[in-house]
């Protein structure tokens, strides 16, 4: 069982940056979020992430 | 297993499909519109978590945290939210139109604005929006918006006293 754990959480630890997809936007790009979202009459999604956290 | 960080990445990836993500690390949420601000805190803390909204940031069309999202099945996941929004749409409660709080710092002049991160930048401030976004502007008259949490504390200390706001 101490196994499993260990290698679920070396599987979860192999570092790579968490990179954020072509077409997002950030925090500081909001207005600019808004205003594509408005034109597009799509709406607006927050991802919280860790970025610290790895995606393997 | 699917580990949150590759939740956090595909989740992202998905909500492109049909909405403007914003891309938020932990670190920054304390920048987060109101609303989402409230919405966060609202629930499971397990990241990631994506909150959808309008484009004025009326409300919450959905939330969804870690749990409910470990499954990767986003068609399923969020599905309920797709129909909120397209019923939203219809009856016009779908709001796109948003009416910030600027303040307008005038008669500036170019100064040395530092960020969190340690780089500097020569701007004028121009404005602080909803009491959170700081705006700038180059000498080339590029303008740049950042938050509290993105500047250095003694330039955002600087800024407030411009606009004769009170420290956060």
């Amino acid at each position: 069982m101490i196994r499993v754990a260990s290698l679920l959480l070396a599987a979860c630890s192999v570092a790579v940056a968490f990179e954020i997809p072509r077409g997002s936007f950030n925090l500081g790009q909001l207005e600019d979020a808004q205003k594509k979202a408005a034109a597009a009459k799509q709406p607006l999604a927050f991802v919280i992430v860790d970025k610290n956290a790895t995606p393997t | 297993m699917a580990c949150p960080g590759a939740v956090s990445l595909s989740a992202s990836k998905a909500v492109l499909g049909f909405s403007k993500s914003i891309v938020v690390d932990i670190s920054e949420t304390a920048g987060l519109p109101e609303k989402i601000k409230t919405s966060y805190r609202t629930g499971g803390a397990a990241t990631p978590i994506v909150i959808f909204t309008d484009p004025a940031i009326t409300g919450s069309y959905g939330r969804f945290d870690y749990p409910a999202m470990k499954s990767q099945k986003y068609g399923t996941i969020f599905k309920a939210t797709k129909d909120l929004i397209n019923k939203a749409k219809k009856k016009g409660t779908f709001k796109s139109g948003k009416d910030p709080v600027l303040i307008k710092v005038a008669g500036t002049s170019i100064d040395s604005w530092k960020s969190s991160a340690g780089s500097e930048i020569k701007a004028k401030l121009v404005g602080i929006e909803d009491n959170s976004i700081y705006l700038f502007e180059t000498t080339t008259g590029k303008t740049i918006r950042a938050t509290a949490k993105q500047l250095d504390p003694t330039s955002v200390a600087k800024a407030r006293k411009l606009a004769n706001l009170k420290d956060e």
